[in-house]
């Protein structure tokens, strides 16, 4: 799995976003920052560490149901983390300016650093993850 | 009868000493905008200058992690805004979200929000001198956000002040 991100004149300026909803919530990870795509006895077989995606980010409601899980391996050089998730549903494009920080009244106040922006896509917001920031909480 | 006044120069007198006195109580009179709404039973009211549109009930995205007291996030014309779950904020029960359901975004110094309310019930210019400090008797978890009580419609309004409120979250 690989990513971009051209920022310049003469490229495009967009990410690829993976996707996916857990509870209703449309998220999406840079692609950049994942190596694999597993099913969870893969993972398990692999004796990869892996990490509920609630576990690291809460949610509400305390019981988080996934209905079509994957584990998304972290790419980097230490051990093989994995992060679990639900409904993957698609690789795409994202252009920068159709990102936007998250307003500070959620930045600023003692809540989800994982989450650094959203993308508009369709009228509809999706909730941009940062694994790296996930895993470090 | 040189040395006598007029009639008509004692009631012109009197015509402008009232006019005086209109003046002062024009001046004294200042005005204020307030938005009153609604939390379950009870009015509440922010001043209007903190409030920057009323936006009707869009949908809003949740954000694992957040506290609480935030309800998520919605797409005003392709910018994200928060919003506030005022009710939790303040210690009340939750509101059902309705037709009449309202999003007030508030804004004061660098700071910005959708706070949702159960309903717009008017928005009104008072006289400041009808503001009254809040009363003592108000819930402790409130307390600190009150700005205020006002009269509208016989019934009292709460003024919640945007600064404090946001302060308090970012802390």
């Amino acid at each position: 799995m690989t990513a971009e991100v051209h920022i310049g004149s003469g490229h495009c300026e967009e990410i690829q976003l993976l996707t996916f909803t857990i509870m209703g919530t449309r998220m999406g990870v840079d692609t950049s920052q994942v190596s694999e795509m597993l099913e969870p006895e893969q993972a398990g077989e692999r004796g990869i560490n892996v990490h509920r995606f609630n576990d690291e980010l809460p949610f509400r409601d305390s019981q988080v149901i996934y209905n079509s899980p994957k584990v998304l391996l972290i790419k980097n050089e230490g051990p093989a983390y994995g992060i679990l998730i639900d409904q993957p549903d698609e690789i795409g494009s994202i252009s920068l300016n159709s990102i936007r920080p998250i307003p500070p009244l959620i930045s600023s106040c003692k809540g989800p650093k994982a989450i650094w922006g959203a993308a508009v896509k369709d009228e509809e917001i999706i909730l941009l993850v940062d694994f790296y920031r996930l895993i470090q909480n | 009868m040189p040395d006598e006044k007029r009639t008509s120069d004692i009631i012109l007198e009197e015509v402008i000493k009232r006019r005086e006195r209109e003046k002062i109580v024009d001046v004294e009179e200042e005005k204020t905008k307030i938005v009153v709404f609604s939390l379950v039973d009870d009015y509440y009211g922010f001043y209007g200058d903190d409030v920057k549109e009323i936006l009707p009930l869009v949908n809003i995205y949740y954000v694992p992690g957040s506290p609480d007291f935030i309800l998520g996030v919605v797409n005003i014309r392709g910018d994200i805004e928060s919003v506030l779950n005022i009710n939790k904020f303040l210690g009340l029960p939750d509101s059902k979200q309705t037709k009449h359901s309202r999003i007030a975004v508030a804004a004061r110094n660098d700071m910005r929000s959708g706070i949702l309310v159960d309903s717009i019930v008017d928005v009104i210019d008072v006289p400041v001198s009808s503001i009254k400090p809040p009363l003592s008797t108000l819930n402790n978890s409130i307390r600190d956000f009150v700005s205020g009580e006002m009269l509208h419609d016989n019934k009292n309004v709460t003024l919640l002040d945007v600064e404090k409120i946001f302060g308090k979250i970012t802390v």
